[in-house]
C-alpha cells in the first residue's frame, strides 16, 4: 500500500482511473473501524459498548464502560467518548469520559484519562475493543504512582470515603 | 493499491493485525516472526520503531518477505470487482487481469471536448453519452445515457387502454378513463341500492329499465325529507340541550332554597301539591322569599316588606291600648303619648327583622318564650312567619306595658322615698339644734355662773335633754322648740 503524506492535488474532474491516494487512506481507515465496529457487536463483551455518534461519521464514537464487579466501580456506567485521527490505527484515538468519574486517573473536570497504551505505548494493533477493556480494567486496578486526579489517588486507600466521593460526583448515564 | 473487497469471511490468521484485512504483499519480522502487510508495518513504523505486536525493537531492514505459502493463501482468496455494477468475483491475484478489461471501470468520455466519465462500455462505440438526443415522443432534450430510463416514464409516449384498447398517450390516460365506452362503471342508482355494474356503453340501456329509474323522484323527495328531517332533529337536539341545562341550573336552584327554607320545605310542597316552587313570585308568598333572601331577588321584595309594615302599623293601634292595663294608663301622663311612642317603638325594629331574617336563631328563641306561640310545623312558612309576626306585636306590646309598669312602680317608690329622706333630714336638722342649745349652755356655764339659780335649773334640764335625744317621739317637740 503506497501511502504518500503529501496530497495530491485534487482535480475538478478527476481522470484517473484510481483514486488518490489520501482517498484511498480515508477508506482503509473507514474500512478498519467498520471491522472494528462489527467485531464489538458480534463479539458480547460484559460491560462496554461503543457505536458512532452518528451514521455518517466513522471517526466519532461514544462508549460506555459498566465497573467491573467486585471493584468500588461495580454497578456504575461511564460514558467515554472517542476521536480517532485521520492517520488511526497508527496513532492513538483521543478518549475521554463524558460521566464525571472519580479516579485516580481520570480528571474530574475534563474526563481526560492518564492510561500508557493511549499515549506512548500505542501500538497499531490495539483496537476500540482492547482501549475499552484496558479502561475497564484500570477502573478497578488504579495507578497511583502517576495521578491526574490527587484527591482520589489519596483516598483510594480508604474505600469508604472514596465510595463517598466517587457518588458524589457520579450522574447516572441517561 | 485498492482496498479488496473479499466475498466471504476470512480465516483470522490470514488477517494483519494493524489493518484488519487479508495481508497484502506480507511481510514477517525476523525477531519475533509476526507477519503484516508490507504497507502496514512500514507506517507503524514511521511512528515507532518497534513490534506492534510485541514492542520488541524493530527496523525496516528486519523485514522479509512472507512464505510463499502464506503468499499463495491470501491470493487465493475469492474479491468482487471494485467497479460498480460489476458482478465479477475472482481470485484475488487475477482481480488486475480482470480490471485491465473491467466493462465497469471509469474511463474517459471518448469525446475529447467532453470532461466527464464513463464506464467503458458506453464509451467503446466512439461516441459521448453525454450528448443530448431528443426524445422522439415528447420531444424533449434528454441525455443519451438517460434516454433508457426516459423512455419508460415519458408522458407522451403511447400505451393503450385496458378496456377499449385504443392507443393514446401516458398523460391522457386517466381523462380517457373517464370517459371509455368500454370501462366498467356502476349504475347511477347505486346509492339507492342498484347492483348493476357494466361497461359505460350499456349503461344508458340499463337505466331505461332499471327499477330505480322509474321511482327517481320519489328519491329525489325522500333525500329533501330526510335532510330537513335530520337538519330539524339537530335543531331540536340543540333544544333539548339547552333545556337540560336549565333544568339542572334550576334543580341547582331549588336545592339552595331548599336547604335555605330547612324544616319548611316538606310542608311547604305537600301543602301546594304540584310541587310550586317556594319563590314563585305571584301570590302572597312573595314576602316570605324577600325576607328570605333580598339580595338575590330583588323585585319582590319592594312590596313585601311594605305591605308588611304598613299592616304592623295598621295593627299597632289597636292592640296597643287594649292590651296595656287601665291602671298603668292612668299611672302614664298621658295614654295617647304612650301609643304614639309605642308605634314609634314598634315600627322601626320591625323593618329590621323582616330583612334580617335569620329562622334558626328566631326559632330558637320563640320556642324559648312562653308569650309567643310555638311554632308549629304543620302549617306553611307563611302561616309560622305570620303567627310568629303576630307573636313579635304581641311581644313588643308586652314589653312595652311592662316597661311603663316598672316606671311607675319606680315613680311611686321615688315619692316614697323622698318623703322619707325629707322627714330624716329634718331629724337631722333637730339634731342640729339640740346639739347647738347643749354648746350654748355649756358656754354660759364656763364663762361665769352669773345666775346660779338660772345655772342649777339649766344644769339639771341637760341630763333630760339628752335622754331625750334618741326618743323620735320628742323630735317634733324640738323643732317647736327651734
Amino acid at each position: 500500500m503506497e501511502m504518500t503524506a503529501s496530497a495530491v492535488p485534487a482535480r475538478a474532474a478527476p481522470k484517473a482511473t484510481a483514486a488518490a491516494p489520501s482517498q484511498q487512506a480515508a477508506g482503509s481507515v473507514t474500512k478498519r473501524l467498520g471491522n472494528e465496529l462489527m467485531t464489538l457487536m458480534m463479539s458480547s463483551s460484559p460491560g462496554i459498548s461503543a457505536f458512532p455518534k452518528n451514521d455518517g461519521n466513522l471517526f466519532d464514537w461514544t462508549g460506555t464502560i459498566e465497573g467491573a464487579p467486585g471493584t468500588i466501580y461495580d454497578g456504575l456506567k461511564f460514558k467515554i467518548s472517542i476521536h480517532f485521527p485521520s492517520n488511526y490505527p497508527y496513532t492513538a484515538p483521543a478518549i475521554k469520559f463524558d460521566t464525571p468519574c472519580f479516579h485516580p486517573n481520570v480528571a474530574l473536570d475534563s474526563g481526560a484519562i492518564c492510561l500508557d497504551i493511549l499515549q506512548d505505548k500505542w501500538s497499531a494493533v490495539y483496537s476500540v475493543q482492547t482501549i475499552l477493556i484496558s479502561l475497564q480494567s484500570l477502573l478497578g486496578e488504579p495507578n497511583n504512582a502517576s495521578p491526574l486526579n490527587n484527591d482520589a489517588a489519596a483516598l483510594w486507600a480508604r474505600p469508604d470515603a472514596f465510595k463517598a466521593q466517587l457518588m458524589r460526583h457520579y450522574r447516572p448515564v441517561e | 493499491m485498492a482496498t479488496y473487497n473479499y466475498v466471504e469471511p476470512t480465516n483470522s490468521n490470514l488477517v494483519c493485525c494493524i489493518c484488519r484485512a487479508p495481508f497484502v504483499d506480507p511481510v514477517t519480522t525476523q525477531a519475533c516472526s509476526h507477519t503484516f502487510c508490507r504497507g502496514c508495518i512500514s507506517e507503524a513504523l514511521e511512528h515507532s520503531l518497534q513490534c506492534p505486536v510485541d514492542r520488541l525493537p524493530l527496523t525496516p531492514e528486519d523485514l522479509t518477505s512472507a512464505g510463499p505459502l502464506i503468499r499463495s493463501l491470501v491470493d487465493e482468496l475469492l474479491v468482487s470487482c471494485p467497479n460498480n455494477d460489476c458482478p465479477h468475483v475472482c481470485q484475488r491475484d487475477l482481480l488486475q487481469g480482470h480490471l485491465d478489461a473491467c466493462e465497469f471501470l471509469i474511463v474517459d468520455c471518448p469525446e475529447q471536448s467532453c470532461h466527464q466519465m464513463v464506464v467503458r462500455k458506453d464509451a467503446v462505440n466512439g461516441a459521448c453519452i453525454h450528448s443530448a438526443v431528443i426524445c422522439s415522443e415528447c420531444y424533449a432534450e434528454v441525455a443519451m445515457s438517460e434516454y433508457e430510463a426516459h423512455s419508460s416514464t415519458c408522458p407522451d409516449s403511447a400505451c393503450s387502454c385496458e378496456h377499449c384498447a385504443t392507443e393514446i398517450s401516458k398523460s391522457t390516460i386517466e381523462l380517457h378513463g373517464e370517459t371509455c365506452e368500454r370501462a366498467p362503471v356502476v349504475c347511477t342508482h347505486a346509492p339507492n341500492g342498484c347492483s348493476w355494474k357494466g361497461e359505460r356503453r350499456l349503461r344508458d340501456g340499463h337505466i331505461s329499465s332499471c327499477p330505480y329509474e322509474a321511482i327517481k323522484g320519489f328519491f329525489i323527495i325522500h333525500k329533501d325529507t330526510t335532510a330537513a328531517l335530520k337538519e330539524e332533529n339537530a335543531l331540536l337536539q340543540a333544544k333539548i340541550d339547552a333545556l337540560q341545562g336549565h333544568l339542572r341550573a334550576t334543580t341547582r336552584d331549588l336545592q339552595v332554597a331548599k336547604a335555605a327554607l330547612g324544616p319548611w320545605y316538606t310542608n311547604a310542597v305537600n301543602r301546594t301539591e304540584a310541587g310550586l316552587p317556594i319563590h314563585h313570585p305571584p301570590r302572597s308568598r312573595a314576602p316570605t322569599s324577600a325576607s328570605l333572601n333580598p339580595a338575590t331577588s330583588p323585585q319582590p321584595p319592594l312590596p313585601g316588606p311594605r305591605a308588611s309594615i304598613s299592616t304592623l302599623g295598621s295593627d299597632a293601634p289597636n292592640p296597643a291600648p287594649a292590651s296595656v292595663t287601665p291602671t298603668h294608663v292612668n299611672a302614664t301622663p298621658g295614654p295617647s303619648n304612650t301609643s304614639h311612642d309605642w308605634r314609634a317603638h314598634s315600627s322601626r325594629p320591625s323593618p329590621n327583622i323582616s330583612h334580617n331574617w335569620d329562622p334558626s336563631s328566631l326559632t330558637a328563641r320563640s320556642i324559648a318564650r312562653d308569650v309567643v306561640a310555638p311554632i308549629d310545623l304543620g302549617t306553611s312558612l307563611e302561616g309560622s312567619l305570620h303567627g310568629l309576626r303576630e307573636s313579635m306585636v304581641t311581644l313588643s306590646t308586652t314589653v312595652d306595658s311592662v316597661g311603663r309598669r316598672s316606671e311607675i312602680a319606680l315613680t311611686n317608690e321615688t315619692v316614697r322615698l323622698n318623703e322619707e329622706v325629707m322627714s330624716v333630714r329634718a331629724h337631722l336638722h333637730g339634731l342640729r339644734m339640740q346639739v347647738h342649745a347643749i354648746m350654748m349652755d355649756r358656754n354660759t356655764q364656763v364663762t361665769g355662773r352669773v345666775d346660779e339659780g338660772g345655772g342649777i335649773t339649766e344644769g339639771a334640764w341637760i341630763p333630760t335633754r339628752f335622754s331625750q335625744v334618741p326618743g323620735q317621739p320628742q323630735i317634733p317637740l324640738s323643732i317647736t322648740k327651734l
